[in-house]
């Protein structure tokens, strides 16, 4: 993974909207006037959920005139943390953790299913507009690898054909249950005994 | 004052020593990239690693402050191999591109990786890429090579002022830019150059120029402003090839101006190398014996001579231009004004800058009056810059000087502020109350027939109220000023314009009506007023010529020969030491030596060579003025193109269409 | 021919020396002749093998055909030998450094007269 991919087509201008506004104002208010710079994540965060999960150009030069601070310390910011997108994402961001455990448990054949049926490249839209994946580190469901994350709900226990189901779902917006797809609860164990109790 | 073993030397450290300085101190070398003594402490290029007694890694000696009992080691086992696998990480990714690198030959790491590096690198994958980032048209990019000491961000946040540089994307993929690739704003840029430690920054005007073993170097002073930096210049063969900043802690530091660092490809442009004679209205070319001789005719028909001497000659030629002149006409009609200039030469602390530079950094209050030191006198304004972020003076101004680089608070610009200061009726008059150390600096764009003896007065006055009468300090622009000021080049009665003929040296700024007029116009680059002339006679740049230069401090400063005059040129006080003897009015001096030794006979106000003149502000003469009700009105400087040689520089002149660029795209803050 | 001859004893790089032409009068014998008059000796057990130079004492005169036969990388001289002719190959030439025709970068060709810029009263 290279650096951070920035989307070519940008708007031309970004301004909160009336609502995010307030919420900007209690951001702000959380931290003393003299170091409002420190609000720079959050303000970050609710440009991106502002504008369908992605931080366009704009948006970092507006938030950097709002804190007062030069633009690059706000790009700095906006392109050090994988969580900020700076190129649109999909309707469906799939998020494949490929960090050892599910590397272990096979994630290169999830990120192979990714190419296939989103998008050949990493960051990019798929044809359709309606999805677009990335490769993350850790995301903390280690136990139920592989997994991945489409926007904030978890997908785990996958394998090829599971994925390739979830993703082929995308189009008619059909979305299988959340969580395990083997359909084991939470992260019990797989096979019988469930507790140390039982036998 | 903790004492710290070095290598089994006990030596005692002042407080806030790092372990870097005390090592150094105890004269061990510690390899570095990242930690340079002028900028914050990053801690993140590794190569300072030294063992420490009870520590069971080693340290990073720049971050780490020296304590009581340390025990330190730089010469264990340990230390080398420490250093040798931080030095192995750091050329991972840097290509092995040194024979294409204009670094090569200069570069700390390839000097480092001699010195502390392992034997070769285990690392097998391909090398990084990144692309190459735009800076503006000074500073090239080739960011494979860089290392992420962050030098360069930290400069430009701490000195420069201009936090446009950042480091983007993380980890391996760090990359230095600067937002959407934009021109970096700053008349101390290219300094940036002097501080990669690599081949990552280089200079694009001395791109593939020459290796820097190939070069001369002379160690001289720059005429680009009045602050006189300290320069080394750099030639090969005749061509000034750069110009690199030379450690002065009195003057630059070790920072220079882009003007001084880049208007040297203007001295091979634009150059006179020989006489011209004006015949039927046109300049044509001709010896030196008819030019002295058309000279010599036209000074047997009147004794209407005047001379203006411009904003970058020297002291010599002043002298000796004042001298021939007094000889021939018995007129004093010398003059440096080439424009409405206010003077008092009655004490010279009413035309210098009194605080010395260096003790900018002791004041604790700043006044402007109609002064714009970011474009007037750069080295100033990172003094004053410095002392605003390290003890976060207070400056304020009377006019809008525009950005500075610090935050400024405006008085108003009118000048009658100064008044209302002067009867404790305005606010600011309690802070200077309060201050130990108040500095005042008036810029030359109030300086003028109108204005210039109120606000000198009334700032003396002010001054004078709170005992701080040395802290009145005169903003000069040209290097020049000062030095004509010393000499008595000036001339209070009478326009030396009016003279019916002129002798011009290198004064390029002025109108002049040449009707009716004898024109001798010297100097080393062609100007309008080269053209206007009817005999041209070619000078040396400040590069070609042995010469003292005065600056605005009052300091005599030695530049030296880097190379020679073009052609036929000569240096500009032996021509007029040649005219004279053709004029039979011989000087009565035939060495640089002699005629140095004249000007310190004659003028006991100069100081020796390097020092500050002793002057003092006490018994300053002081009228009161009737208040002025007039605004600050600054006349417009066009930084890089103040002089002819920046004019005929090409490197100057993109600088300037990058900064309308800039202005112009909206992104300039 | 005086002058030649003056030459012969005064210098070394012209031709032969006296010690040469009196050493190849007494036990020198030719085996041949090049393209350029270069004359080719050999002593009489073959121990030694020496050239006389047409002009100037300069190795790189020497074709190829005939320094194999000078350095005994052949036995034979080429006259014996059948060389293939391709049509790559082109005339020999002796080293040109120091000639006229002597190689040089085209930077320096360019020989600048002036590194800087007149100031031209007309512009």
């Amino acid at each position: 993974m290279s650096g951070k991919h920035v989307a070519k087509d940008q708007p031309q201008s970004f301004i909160f909207s009336s609502e995010n506004l307030k919420t900007k104002d209690i951001i702000l208010k959380k931290y003393p006037e003299v170091r409002k710079k420190s609000a720079v994540m959050p303000l970050l965060n609710l440009a991106q959920k502002q504008n369908d999960g992605w931080i366009p150009l704009a948006a970092v030069q507006y938030i950097a005139d709002l804190l007062e601070v030069p633009y690059i310390k706000v790009y700095e910011v906006a392109t050090f943390y994988t969580m900020y997108n700076l190129a649109p994402v999909g309707k469906y961001f799939v998020q494949v953790c490929t960090t050892t455990p599910c590397a272990i448990r096979g994630s290169g054949k999830i990120v192979e299913a990714c190419k296939k049926y989103i998008s050949s490249k990493e960051g990019h839209l798929s044809e359709d507009k309606k999805s677009s994946w990335i490769e993350v580190e850790c995301l903390g469901a280690c136990v139920n690898a592989p997994m991945i994350q489409i926007n904030e709900d978890y997908y785990e226990d996958l394998d090829a054909i599971s994925a390739e189901k979830i993703f082929k779902s995308f189009k008619d917006d059909s979305l299988p249950k959340l969580g395990s797809q083997k359909g084991r609860k939470g992260s019990e164990p797989i096979k019988q005994r469930l507790t140390l109790l039982k036998n | 004052m903790p004492k710290v073993k070095v290598d089994g030397v006990e030596i005692e450290v002042e407080n806030g020593t790092t372990v870097l300085q005390a090592c150094e101190i105890a004269g061990k070398e510690i390899p570095r990239f990242c930690y340079h003594e002028r900028l914050s402490i990053a801690g993140n290029c590794r190569m300072c690693l030294v063992e420490m007694e009870r520590s069971p890694k080693p340290v990073a000696s720049c971050a780490m402050p020296a304590a009581e009992g340390q025990v330190i080691f730089t010469n264990t086992e340990m230390v080398k191999k420490a250093r040798e696998g931080v030095m192995e990480f750091l050329l991972i990714n840097h290509p092995l591109d040194c024979p294409i690198c204009d670094q090569g030959g200069e570069c700390d790491l390839q000097d480092q990786s001699v010195n502390y590096g392992g034997r070769s690198s285990r690392y097998e994958l391909n090398k990084r890429s990144v692309k190459e980032k735009y800076m503006g048209p000074l500073i090239k990019t080739q960011m494979n090579r860089c290392i992420h000491c962050t030098r360069c961000i930290r400069f430009a946040e701490e000195i420069a002022g201009v936090p446009d540089l950042g480091a983007i994307n993380r980890g391996e993929n760090m990359e230095i830019t600067t937002f959407l690739e934009k021109t970096v704003d700053s008349e101390l840029s290219a300094n940036v150059i002097d501080l990669c430690p690599v081949g990552a920054l280089t200079s694009k005007p001395y791109a593939f120029e020459a290796r820097p073993w190939e070069l001369t170097k002379t160690e001289t002073i720059d005429v680009m402003d009045a602050v006189g930096s300290n320069i080394r210049v750099d030639t090969k063969g005749w061509d000034v090839k750069r110009i690199l900043p030379r450690i002065n802690e009195d003057i630059n530091e070790e920072w220079i101006s882009d003007k001084t660092r880049y208007a040297c490809d203007g001295l091979s442009s634009n150059r006179i190398d020989q006489p011209y004679i004006k015949k039927e209205g046109k300049l044509i070319p001709c010896s030196w014996e008819e030019a002295f001789l058309k000279i010599s005719e036209e000074f047997k028909k009147t004794a209407n001579i005047g001379g203006l001497v411009g904003d970058l000659v020297d002291l010599e030629t002043i002298f000796s231009l004042k001298n021939l002149l007094s000889s021939v006409s018995g007129s004093e009609s010398v003059d440096f004004r080439q424009k409405d200039f206010y003077i008092d030469p009655s004490h010279p602390s009413n035309y210098l800058f009194n605080t010395p530079i260096a003790e900018i950094d002791d004041a604790d209050l700043f006044l402007l009056v109609g002064a714009n030191p970011r474009l007037e006198a750069t080295m100033i304004n990172s003094r004053i810059r410095k002392n605003f972020v390290s003890k976060k003076t207070e400056v304020f101004s009377i006019g809008n000087p525009g950005d500075q680089t610090y935050k400024i608070n405006l008085l108003g610009d009118n000048l009658s502020i100064l008044k209302d200061i002067e009867a404790e009726t305005n606010s600011f008059a309690d802070k200077i109350k309060k201050s130990k150390r108040p500095i005042f600096i008036i810029g030359e764009s109030v300086l003028n027939s109108k204005q210039g003896k109120f606000v000198l007065e009334t700032s003396k006055n002010i001054l004078k109220k709170y005992n701080a009468l040395s802290g009145l300090n005169t903003l000069h622009r040209n290097a020049s000023s000062v030095g004509a000021l010393m000499l008595g080049a000036y001339n209070t009665n009478q326009d030396v314009l009016k003279n019916e003929i002129l002798y011009l040296i290198g004064a390029d700024e002025v109108e002049i009506d040449n009707k009716n007029k004898f024109i001798i116009y010297q100097g080393s680059h062609g100007s309008k007023n080269t053209k206007i002339a009817d005999v041209v006679l070619p000078g040396a740049a400040y590069t070609e010529k042995d010469s003292l230069y005065v600056n605005l401090e009052g300091r005599v400063q030695a530049a030296y020969k880097a190379s020679f005059p073009p052609g036929d040129a000569k240096e500009d006080w032996k021509i007029l030491r040649a005219l004279s003897d053709v004029l039979k009015k011989p000087l009565k001096f035939n060495t640089i030596e002699q005629l140095r030794s004249k000007i310190f006979e004659s003028f006991s106000i100069f100081p020796e060579i390097n020092q500050l003149p002793k002057v003092k502000t006490e018994n300053l003469s002081i009228a009161s003025v009737d208040t002025l009700d007039s605004k600050v009105q600054f006349t417009s400087i066009d930084y890089y193109q103040t002089n002819e040689i920046a004019r005929s520089s090409k490197t100057m002149m993109e600088c300037k269409t990058a900064r309308e660029q800039l202005a112009k795209t909206g992104t300039d803050d | 021919m005086l002058i030649n001859f003056f030459k012969s004893i005064f210098t070394w790089w012209n031709t032969q020396t006296v010690g040469t032409f009196l050493f190849t009068l007494f036990s020198g014998k030719l085996v041949g002749v090049d393209q350029f008059g270069n004359r080719y000796h050999q002593n009489k057990d073959d121990s030694k093998r020496w050239v006389i130079y047409n002009g100037d004492v300069d190795s790189s005169r020497i074709p190829p055909e005939w320094h194999l036969w000078i350095h005994k990388t052949s036995l034979s001289t080429p006259d014996k030998i059948k060389f293939e002719n391709h049509d790559w190959m082109k005339e020999h030439h002796p080293n040109y450094t120091g000639s006229k025709l002597a190689y040089s970068p085209s930077k320096s060709k360019k020989e600048k007269k002036d590194s800087y810029k007149k100031w031209q009263p007309e512009s």
